[in-house]
């Protein structure tokens, strides 16, 4: 999603949701580390 | 166009990045649920609401209408999902609203609506006008002889709205000081980069000329956040914070 001009007005869908939430669940653990 | 921001290492302030990393977790829920709204805007937001809300605003979720509290203006009113999960989260409603996003009926709506959540100091949605509010609010603190302050949160493509640049001269004219305008310097609009749509820069250089202190900060590092939202009052003007974000 970053830097990207698509997604300013557009929801993702349940996979891209699911890929997005997976991604900031690696990132949080990463931060409580 | 905006330097390169980069997302800093998980350093000193690790209890707002994972909050901001709970709110994120909220925005992309809300938004698959609904299926509809603004990512790329809520997401350039986050340290910003984060920052003000669990370490600057002077807000009591217990009392949202104390004549005293801190103002908060989301000005770029399309981040809602991002304002409603630091809300929730900071205790103004329960988490449990926000499966409703955009639903009929729902309080969170699109866009926010000051007479249906707590914690929303005005209805926004239709650009430039935010700026204004907060110039309002501003000035009724000072003829009441308050001491809260005023945060008005704008997108940089709203800066193209000219109402932005008169709510800033009279700002500047009526010598503001407590009044802070952040702008979220994502770089980009619904149109496409800011700089080929109607270009900002210098950006920071505009703000200046109409007679505002400036500030220019990465926009996720709570490092260079604080300090910058924090500093209002010092100057005999109001401030305005260039916050270097990455939209999505």
């Amino acid at each position: 999603m970053e830097n990207q001009v698509d997604w300013h007005g557009r929801a993702p869908n349940r996979e891209q949701g699911e890929q997005a939430l997976k991604e900031l669940q690696e990132r949080g653990e990463a931060t409580w580390r | 166009m905006p330097s390169a921001v980069k997302f800093p290492a998980p350093g000193r302030y690790r209890e707002l990045e994972r909050k901001a990393c709970a709110i994120r977790q909220h925005v992309i829920r809300m938004l698959t649920a609904a299926g509809s709204g603004h990512p790329g805007g809520s997401f350039s937001a986050v340290e910003i609401l984060t920052a003000l809300y669990f370490r600057v605003l002077r807000v009591d979720p217990r009392q949202p209408d104390d004549p005293e509290r801190d103002r908060f203006v989301l000005s770029k009113g399309h981040a809602a999902p991002a304002l409603y999960a630091t809300l929730a989260e900071r205790g103004f409603f329960p988490l449990s609203w926000l499966e409703d996003l955009r639903r009929l009926g729902s309080p969170l709506q699109g866009h926010p609506d000051m007479r249906k959540v707590p914690g929303v100091e005005m209805s926004t949605g239709s650009l430039g006008q935010g700026l204004s509010v907060g110039v309002g609010m501003a000035l009724a603190a000072r003829l009441r002889g308050s001491g809260y302050r005023v945060y008005v949160l704008l997108g940089d493509g709203e800066c193209q709205e000219g109402q932005v640049w008169e709510a800033a001269m009279a700002a500047a004219h009526y010598r503001l000081r407590n009044l802070v305008a952040v702008v979220d310097r994502n770089g980009l609009q619904i149109d496409g980069p800011t700089e080929k749509v109607l270009a900002l820069e210098p950006l920071a250089d505009k703000w200046r000329a109409f007679g505002w202190s400036v500030i220019t900060v990465n926009g996720h590092d709570f490092s260079e956040l604080l300090p910058a939202l924090e500093s209002v009052g010092y100057a005999q003007r109001p401030t305005a914070i260039i916050a270097r974000t990455v939209t999505g």
